[in-house]
Parts: C-alpha cells; sequence; structure tokens
C-alpha cells in the first residue's frame, strides 16, 4: 500500500524533517507512528498524503508515485484517502453538514445520496443534532468528530490521522479510535500519528517510532508488528 | 451529469459564500465602482473637450481672394484648379454679393452702415476646407504653396498663427490627456486587483482546506468566478450610477456653455462597457489571485 525508500524531507533546501526513512505499509494495516515533538511524525503524513514531496528517495502510495503525479490528477488521489488533522481544517463559513458533504460534492454525486450518506455518518458519529451549527460554536471534540465523519465518508482505502485525540479527554480519545478500529475492520487502511503513550499501549498494533527525523528500532513491539531488520526488507 | 452537479453544487458555494461575506462583496463591489466612475469620467471629460477642440481645427479654413478683371478666368477653372489642390476636404466659392451679405450678417444691427454701398468693393473668394489628415501648419502650407501659383489668386489668408497654435495645443492635450489616462487607469486596475486579491486572501483557509479535501482547482475556482462576476456587474452598475448623479449634480451648476464636459457622449453604451470591463477585472483579478493560493 505504501511504500518508502530512503525518503528524506529538508524544508527551504536545508531543514532535515525526515532522514533516509525507508518503510512499508500493508494494505489494510493499522499503524501508529510516534516519538517526541519534531520528530517527523506529521511530515511523514503529508508525504504520504502528498500536500509535501520528497526532497530525496522515492515513495509509493498505492501504486502511484507522488513525484510523478501531475498536479491536476492530486485532488483525485485525494478523494481516495482520508486526513483527520490535527486542527481539524473545517471550513469557518460552512455548517457542520455542508462540511461533511463537501468531500462528496467534489465528486458530483447526486444530492439526495449525499444527503442520506451525511446523515448517516453525522447520526454514526452522534453530532445529527448539531448538522446545521457552525464548526466554531462546537466544543473540540465535537468539531474532531467532524473532521472524522468528513475523512470517512468518503470511504477511503488509506485513513491517515494526524494527533486526532491531542484536543480530546481520555474518554473521547478512546471512542475516536474505536472509530479507526471499526473502519480498519472494514478494510481501510489507518495510520494514526500520536504520542499519547496509553492509545499506544492499549492497541495492540504496529508501532513505528520516530526520532529527530528516522526510524527507531523500537524495543517490546507489539505482537504483530514486524521486527526493524524485517520492516527494512518487506 | 456530474459535471453539472458540481457547476451546481460550486454556485450553491457561491451563493452561501457570498452570503457569509456579504460586507466585503459590497465594500469590494463600491470601490470596483468608484474605480470605474473615475476612468469613465475621465474618458467623458476627454472625448468631449477633444471634441470640441477639434470642433475649433473644423472652422479653420484657407480663403483664396480672386484677381480683379482676371481675363479667362471662369468658375469651372476655379472648380477644377481648387479640386487639384492637395488635402482639399470641400470649397465653396464666395461671389461678390454673398461676401456683401455676409458681412451685414455679422454686423446684424449695424448693418446699415453698408447701405447704398455695392458689392463691387468686396473680392469675390474661394473658401477651402482642408482633410482632418491635412490639419497641420506643414500640410497647410503646402496647399496654401499650390494656391499661390494659380494665375487668378491675388490674396490668401489662412490664419498661420493660430493654425501653428492649435496644432500645438491639440498635440499637448493629447500627450497629456493620454498620460493621464494611463497612470488613471494603472491606479484603477491596482485598486481593483488589490481589493479583489484581499477578497482572495481573507478566504485563503477556505481554498487550502478544500484542496485538501480533494477539490479540484476548477471546483474551487467557479465559486469567485461567479463572485468576480457579481462584484464586477455590481460595480459597474455602480459606476454607470455614479456617472448619472455627477451629471445631475453638476447640471445647473456650471454655466451653460461649459455642460458640454459632463454630458455622455455615449449614451447607454457606457452602462454597458462599465459592466463588461467591471466584470472582466473582477473575475480576471480573482482568478489571478488565486492562482498562488491553489500552487501552494
Amino acid at each position: 500500500m505504501i511504500k518508502l525508500f530512503n525518503v528524506s524531507k529538508y524544508y527551504d533546501g536545508s531543514v532535515p524533517a525526515l532522514l533516509s526513512t525507508t518503510l512499508n505499509i500493508e494494505k489494510g494495516e493499522f499503524v501508529f507512528i510516534t516519538g517526541p515533538s519534531g520528530a517527523g511524525k506529521s511530515t511523514l503524513l503529508k508525504l504520504i498524503y502528498g500536500t509535501e514531496l520528497p526532497t530525496g528517495g522515492q515513495m509509493i502510495v498505492n501504486g502511484r508515485n507522488f513525484q510523478k503525479v501531475p498536479r491536476r490528477e492530486v485532488p483525485y488521489l485525494r478523494r481516495r484517502t482520508g486526513f483527520v488533522f490535527q486542527d481539524f481544517m473545517l471550513l469557518k463559513d460552512k455548517n457542520v453538514f455542508d462540511n461533511v458533504a463537501l468531500a462528496l460534492k467534489i465528486r458530483g454525486l447526486p444530492k439526495d445520496e449525499i444527503k442520506e450518506r451525511v446523515s448517516n455518518m453525522l447520526a454514526y458519529l452522534k453530532i445529527q443534532h448539531r448538522a446545521n451549527f457552525n464548526p466554531l460554536s462546537l466544543s473540540g471534540g465535537e468539531q474532531q468528530r467532524v473532521a472524522i465523519a468528513r475523512a470517512l465518508i468518503k470511504e477511503p482505502i488509506l485513513l491517515l490521522a494526524d494527533e486526532p485525540t491531542g484536543n480530546l479527554d481520555p474518554d473521547l480519545a478512546f471512542k475516536t479510535m474505536e472509530l479507526f478500529k471499526e473502519a480498519n475492520n472494514q478494510g481501510t487502511t489507518v495510520i494514526v500519528a500520536t504520542h499519547d503513550r496509553a492509545l499506544l499501549d492499549h492497541y495492540h498494533k504496529r508501532i513505528i517510532t520516530l526520532d529527530h527525523g528516522r526510524v527507531l528500532p523500537r524495543v517490546g513491539q507489539s505482537e504483530t508488528a514486524p521486527q526493524p531488520a524485517e520492516e527494512l526488507n518487506r | 451529469m456530474s459535471t453539472t452537479r458540481k457547476i451546481l453544487y460550486a454556485s450553491e458555494d457561491a451563493y452561501t459564500s457570498i452570503k457569509a461575506n456579504l460586507a466585503t462583496t459590497i465594500l469590494s463591489s463600491v470601490t470596483v465602482g468608484f474605480a470605474l466612475a473615475l476612468v469613465a469620467l475621465f474618458l467623458i471629460i476627454f472625448v468631449n473637450l477633444q471634441n470640441h477642440v477639434e470642433g475649433f481645427g473644423e472652422r479653420t479654413h484657407i480663403i483664396a481672394y480672386l484677381k480683379e478683371n482676371a481675363t479667362g478666368v471662369s468658375k469651372e477653372l476655379i472648380g477644377t484648379d481648387v479640386k487639384a489642390l492637395p488635402g482639399l476636404k470641400e470649397y465653396k466659392y464666395i461671389t461678390k454679393d454673398e461676401a456683401l451679405d455676409r458681412l451685414k450678417e455679422e454686423l446684424g444691427e449695424h448693418k446699415a452702415i453698408f447701405e447704398g454701398i455695392k458689392s463691387d468693393i468686396f473680392p469675390a473668394s474661394v473658401e477651402i476646407k482642408v482633410k482632418d489628415t491635412y490639419r497641420d501648419p506643414e500640410k497647410i502650407l503646402e496647399t496654401v504653396e499650390e494656391l499661390r501659383k494659380l494665375k487668378w489668386v491675388a490674396e490668401i489668408q489662412y490664419g498661420q498663427e493660430n493654425i501653428e497654435k492649435f496644432a500645438a495645443f491639440l498635440a499637448f492635450f493629447k500627450l497629456a490627456a493620454t498620460i493621464l489616462g494611463i497612470f488613471l487607469t494603472a491606479a484603477v486596475v491596482f485598486i481593483i486587483s488589490n481589493t479583489v486579491r484581499l477578497t482572495v486572501y481573507a478566504r485563503k483557509d477556505s481554498i487550502h482546506i478544500m484542496k485538501l479535501v480533494g477539490a479540484s482547482d476548477a471546483y474551487i475556482k467557479v465559486p469567485f468566478f461567479f463572485e468576480g462576476i457579481l462584484v464586477g456587474l455590481t460595480g459597474g452598475i455602480a459606476a454607470a450610477a455614479m456617472l448619472e448623479l455627477t451629471q445631475f449634480f453638476f447640471t445647473g451648476r456650471i454655466p451653460e456653455y461649459l455642460s458640454f464636459i459632463i454630458t455622455n457622449p455615449f449614451g447607454w453604451a457606457i452602462l454597458v462597457i462599465l459592466v463588461i470591463v467591471g466584470m472582466v477585472l473582477g473575475t480576471a483579478g480573482c482568478l489571478i489571485s488565486m492562482r498562488r493560493f491553489l500552487r501552494a
């Protein structure tokens, strides 16, 4: 699903964010990316989503190399990937319903279908009563759920989440993770960047640890996680 | 079908966005309106002044007085000679009687002083008007030189000094107006493009988010395109209204002989032109301003 070979990313040509990173994430996997602030977690997700391009190395996401994809095709690739941003990235001049519907409107789906799917998704995330509210009037947790709804409504084959529980209390954080787990159970590849120790310990999923832009071998990885040497060779 | 729906959704987005940013949209329309009205007012004053000034030129003509008792000179010969002159637009043969009648007419109530005087004392003449392209001093001299060669010509009047002054003034007027027009147009384009840029800048986050969600450039552009059209349309109408108000305000407040300056010589066409220019500047400004945010 995702293959990185010796991928590096430097901002402004000299500030290193990711260094010679090689990794492989299989279709249907649930992976945590962890590490301290500035380790390169967000950069890795941005590279996978195509909002940043690598400075060096090669990477393939769902069979496509972003470095070679024409600019006009990028939006179409993003329509098959959901991204839950740390700061939600909701449109302030649209209500909750329209924020979620946007992901379907841009594909030109019929109005009735959009209405039904968005209503179901809002009900699924228990925020249907906020459909006509402006996102700014919602709590952090509610905004987070709107962002998740917008990502999941695409029925993505790949779901990326950058610190999705950073603004949530522990209870809501676990509820959010359950949503991701549910998506994963339905076949979506899920990659979550977090430094929430409790989540990492609770879910026995593969963990990729980054530090200063490099992937670290991890001691005491969960049973399902591959060994570092194995990871490099996959 | 899907494309039609996308355009429909984008149009709905435009409506929502205009409603949400109504104050900015109105401000942009008013700014565009003022800017366009300024250029239109300049254009109206320029065209009116130019027409007026050129009217002076229209009245410039050469008068060739005929020799007394010139033998073998007929009206036909004069006609043939004059028609061969370079730059001739039209000519008129003035007989001695007509010359006297004209003078009496010009004197008005004092014409009685010419009672009893015979037209014999006045020379017959030919009034010659030259083409617009022949209205500069050098070319008029060319025509005058040709006239001098004719055997029936006694004296020539062509107001050399006036023609030179007029030509110099006209050249200066056109140059000054062109330079002023360029500065004014540049300033107006700058004002409109900055107004539009600010409108787009205020929504740069929305553009960024829509890109992240997977909207194509075209989908993102459509609402801005409609907004550009709306701002241009309302701005153009506002400009036309401002022009009408200006004319209304000045009518009766400035001397009658100056009223031609603010009279709109273009009629309804100015409204159409202002609206089209407004829409072109509005949409082009929007789309150009968006490019850097779309590429980001």
